[in-house]
């Protein structure tokens, strides 16, 4: 294992708590959203959320376990649908909370309830200690047999091999129980008569704080949950406006939006050395040019969606926002200059390269882009140089990305009969907006092309890295495109143009309902979700596309908190 | 005579800049019993059809062929397949076949469902309109017999982080929806095999058998309540928890000696599959492991020798237009043969018995793809080792387009394709011993509507 260094170094965020008058409904909400929801889906932790909830059941900072990747669905990883236990997996998890558990059991902390070596009292030091982790590592209270379980475990393995072998043994007991990694719920026996139950205290405040902390509850929760207090959608909504508070909910909204909007993309970035890197002349430069520009990339990403969505608080924001964060390497791209810098707000950021234990530095400097050029998360870097191959862009990475993500309809990947481009007609074009055109031109390729092409020609100002750019080889940037098969069809001149009309489509703010309710309930939709879908998307419209007013309306709806587990 | 490095040259190869390399050491193999092991390479695009097929004898096409190609000389084989030569032997080329079943699967999604049904013979579990791998694809299908319960079932690697589509993941599936995730990076494969403690007299790892013993009963007393679907998932977990358990007696039980030198790169693609296939080597000269897998990424155009670009946005799809994309893509078969023959190298360097572990050992060469205009006839497939196994090598089969389906070519389309896939998949089940007569689908509509039939094994590709 290695520690990772945390990720937020230099300024603490400063909690925009001006943003989250957004969320203390502003626009008045008529009441709970009273649909239920499908068939639930059980959800095993994440790797982001077992390492948050590590952290902070055993009150301090411990070393990351690193899982075995996720397949994704729809971009997001957590859907449960690919997510079987694997042999790897089960493997990883007893390796790792080994080596972390002894480390545990020798240095003790806030969580253990005597010195590491047990104490005047080992034995009931054990058990208190054990008792209150178990309830607080389930997330539930425990019945008097499953402690009375453990503890025969702990006693039997400290006549054995003492205290601090017989906690650390115990405690991959309770860290390898499925009531640890999974969030199990099984609901309130009452049955209401849409087949729903209501979810239990425990497994509401369970529910809450993975979704909007990606960690496990605190305190005040688990207080709450022991008064059967969370079955109150009101009190709900008011853990929900509290826990928007939070630092956590950044994060989580992070980690949300990297899996919605491809974040992941940035790290396969290729680009061809001749192209972008003439000036440097051996692979260790460039390499190390194309790590900075990732991280420079991820750290404007996760600062941009922080700005977007909660200091604005607005699905408008993250289309439109001027706001930048540039480094030093990609203010050059974005036609900032350097002196500008030297004033600005900054932010240093650490990311994994994607090497095991390797990791990448970015300082980033808070700018206003040039409101011409640049507008929202579309127009910057780690999109348009995630969507891109290594010499030119690509439209037509471009162009499905956003009609999947943002306006939710499923591309259709080319039919089984394409033609080959003819590329003895391959002289004939100049641009790369040229050459995409000739699958347009071919009337097998139109129908479809004219959709996907209509949004991707419109960036075709920016090139594989992301910078601003008039001419392509050589001749001026045709930008111009069309929306086609939406609710704001029509032209557009450039990319500015179309974020902006994306940022007044209806059906862009359902979209972006849908992709967290895909994220919030570890799967994708269902018939039997649309009555609940629907009145969310009504709710989000009205409100303005008020992000943190969709997370409270979502986690304190019914269908949030009710299951149709069994069966 | 094909020319075969000899194990005096192996071992030269292995003192010659071989420090950073993780292979195994020598004479570590059991002496007799040894086990019957498989390992699928896998490679993603597909080949130049007409620069793959080695013809020297001008069959051509239309009839089907099996011959003896240990005789042949270099100039003999393809582009594609020369490479093998010195291999021949050890190796049975399959041209001909169809992926008629997957041409049957829907439609669009050409990539997908051509590595679905490439590796499974199923069709796929289409969810959302993605195609899913349907069920097991054959390394997992074969692993149910041959795994030891109490080692590791299989290994799943990468080099260039692989190539299915829908995210970073994996084309190899443990069940329908059941993708395995894949170890890229040859440091975390070697931790996963050699770093592994357990037993012994530490008081902690001695007792791992009694911690999850009492993990496994918290997974039945959890279900109760939950729906079908959720249950499995849990006896799927609480299943491999116990299987975890025997494993980590069983390891301790392996006569791994002194383990491979930990590689010290992540990233190099040429660099990362020499590694992983030297710890592969390694877990199977110990029986670590019975059954693994290497899903090879995408190469670069600079693999290829070529200027920049991107081999599928740029030549993959124009081998039958354009004579730069069609000598790309016979090179980047070409580059796979050569690992192929790389492979078969080092596991032949290891005594096992009277022979070599790759005398125990079915390799099976599966590309993603037919051919990289996204065509699903003319799979090419290669097959190779098993000397002590029903596999039969040193041949040349070739099967005519019989099957009555019709397909899309670059010339427009095909009235039939060639025999179905599936059959070589039974056979490579046969070969390592199992009674499988069918892989996923059994038959399939024809164009002409008659039943086509999918089961059986390609009986020229065994004794």
């Amino acid at each position: 294992m290695h520690r990772p260094p945390p990720s937020w170094l230099g300024r603490a965020w400063l909690l925009p708590a001006a943003a989250l008058v957004a969320c203390k409904d502003a626009v008045k909400p008529a009441g709970p959203i009273d649909d239920a929801a499908g068939a639930p889906a059980l959800h095993r932790m994440t790797e982001v959320q077992l390492n948050r909830t590590l952290d902070d059941l055993f009150e301090q900072s411990v070393d990351d376990l690193s899982l075995p990747p996720e397949i994704a669905v729809h971009g997001f990883s957590n859907n449960a649908l690919t997510r079987d236990a694997s042999p790897y997996l089960v493997e990883v998890l007893q390796r790792d909370l080994t080596e972390l558990t002894a480390e545990l059991a020798r240095d003790g902390g806030t969580w253990l309830a005597c010195d590491p070596g047990g104490g005047g009292d080992p034995a009931g030091c054990g058990h208190t200690t054990l008792a209150r982790l178990q309830q607080r590592a389930w997330r539930r209270g425990t019945t008097p047999v499953e402690q009375a379980w453990l503890m025969d475990l702990f006693d039997g393995w400290q006549a054995e091999v003492g205290f601090e072998q017989a906690l650390q043994l115990s405690l991959l007991v309770v860290l390898q129980s499925p009531d640890f990694l999974y969030l199990v719920e099984h609901g309130e026996a009452a049955v209401a008569a849409d087949g729903a139950r209501s979810l239990t205290s425990f497994e509401v405040a369970t529910r809450l704080s993975y979704f909007l902390w990606d960690t496990m509850p605190d305190a005040e929760l688990f207080e709450l949950a022991a008064r059967d207090a969370l079955q109150d959608p009101a009190v709900v909504r008011q853990q929900a406006q509290r826990m928007l508070l939070d630092e956590r909910s950044r994060q989580a909204t992070n980690e949300l939006a990297r899996q919605w909007l491809g974040y992941d993309k940035i790290q396969e970035i290729d680009p061809d050395p001749d192209t972008f890197f003439e000036d440097e002349d051996d692979d260790d430069s460039i390499g190390g040019s194309v790590a900075e520009l990732k991280a420079a990339y991820m750290a404007e990403f996760d600062l941009f969606v922080r700005h977007a969505l909660f200091e604005a608080g607005t699905l408008d924001a993250l289309l439109t926002s001027r706001v930048g964060f540039v480094s030093r390497e990609t203010a050059p791209l974005y036609g900032v200059s350097l002196s500008a810098l030297s004033d600005a707000p900054s932010w240093t950021m650490v990311f994994p390269t994607g090497q095991t234990g390797e990791y990448n530095e970015a300082t980033v400097y808070r700018v206003d882009l040039d409101s011409d050029r640049r507008a929202g998360i579309f127009t910057q870097g780690a999109f348009l140089a995630g969507h891109a191959h290594a010499v030119q862009p690509s439209p037509v990475l471009r162009g499905v990305f956003l009609r999947e993500r943002m306006l939710c309809v499923d591309s259709v990947p080319p039919p089984d009969d394409v033609p080959p481009l003819d590329t003895e007609d391959n002289t004939g074009w100049t641009t790369n907006r040229e050459r995409y055109a000739a699958h347009t031109n071919n009337p097998a390729c139109a129908t479809c092309h004219e959709s996907i092409d209509g949004i991707g020609f419109t960036f075709e100002n920016y090139d594989a890295l992301g910078a601003w750019r008039d001419t392509d080889n050589g001749a001026p940037v045709d930008a111009t495109g069309k929306l086609f098969g939406t609710d704001v069809d029509g032209n557009v001149t450039d990319a500015i143009e179309l974020v902006e009309t994306l940022a007044a489509s209806r059906q862009v703010y359902d979209c972006a309902v849908k992709n967290v309710w895909r994220y919030g309930m570890h799967r994708s939709e269902t018939g039997d979700d649309l009555a609940a879908l629907h009145a969310l998307q009504d709710r989000f419209w009205a409100s303005g596309g008020t992000w943190p007013q969709l997370l409270v309306d979502f986690a304190s709806s019914r269908a949030f908190l009710t299951t149709k587990a069994g069966g | 005579m094909p020319l075969r490095p000899t194990r005096r040259g192996f071992l030269q190869a292995l003192g010659l800049g071989a420090g950073s390399l993780a292979l195994p050491s020598l004479g570590r193999a059991q002496d007799s019993g040894a086990p019957t092991r498989f390992l699928l390479f896998y490679t993603s695009q597909g080949c130049v059809p007409p620069r793959w097929v080695c013809d020297p004898l001008g069959y051509g096409e239309d009839v089907d062929w099996d011959v003896d190609w240990t005789t042949w000389a270099p100039e003999d084989f393809s582009d594609s397949l020369r490479p093998l030569q010195p291999w021949a032997d050890q190796v049975t080329a399959i041209g001909g076949l169809g992926l008629v079943s997957a041409e049957a699967d829907g439609s669009a999604y050409r990539h997908e469902r051509m590595q679905v049904h490439g590796l499974s013979g199923a069709d796929a579990l289409w969810i959302n309109g993605f195609p899913y791998g349907g069920d097991a694809t054959i390394d997992q299908q074969i692993a149910d017999h041959l795994a030891r319960g109490d080692r590791y079932r299989s290994l799943e690697v990468s080099v260039s982080r692989g190539l299915s589509y829908d995210g970073f993941g994996s084309a190899v599936y443990r069940g329908p929806g059941q993708p395995l995730p894949v170890i890229d990076d040859p440091r975390e494969l070697w931790d996963r095999l050699f770093a592994f403690q357990s037993g012994g007299s530490d008081p902690v790892l001695s007792r791992q058998g009694s911690v999850l013993d009492a993990v496994a009963g918290r997974f039945s007393a959890v279900a109760g309540g939950l729906s079908s679907e959720d249950r499995r998932k849990l006896e799927v977990h609480a299943d491999l928890v116990r299987d975890l358990e025997r494993r980590i007696v069983g390891v301790q039980t392996a006569a791994c000696g002194d383990a491979p030198g930990r590689p010290d790169s992540h990233g190099d693609p040429d660099l990362d599959f020499e590694n992983h296939l030297g710890l592969i080597a390694a877990a199977f000269s110990c029986d670590l492991t019975r059954v693994a897998s290497i899903q090879m990424g995408q190469l670069t155009m600079s693999q290829l020798g070529l200027g920049a670009g991107d081999v599928h946005a740029e030549i993959a799809h124009e081998i039958y237009s354009n004579p730069y994309a069609e000598d790309g893509m016979t090179e980047y078969a070409a580059v796979h043969a050569r690992q192929l023959a790389r492979i078969l190298e080092v596991l032949d360097g290891i005594p096992e018995g009277s022979g070599s572990v790759l005398d125990n050992t079915v390799v099976a060469w599966l590309p993603e793809l037919a051919d990289s205009w996204h065509g699903m006839d003319r799979y090419p497939v290669v097959v190779a080792g098993g000397r002590n196994t029903r596999l039969r090598t040193g041949r040349y089969l070739s099967y005519a387009r019989t099957t009555p389906y019709e397909t899309p070519t670059a010339e427009g389309s095909s009235p039939r394709m060639g025999v179905p896939h599936q059959k070589a998949l039974v056979g490579l089940c046969q070969a390592v011993g199992l009674p499988t007569t069918a892989m996923g689908v059994t038959t399939v509509r024809g164009s002409d509507g008659s039943s086509i039939d999918c089961t059986g094994a390609l009986t020229e590709m065994l004794t």
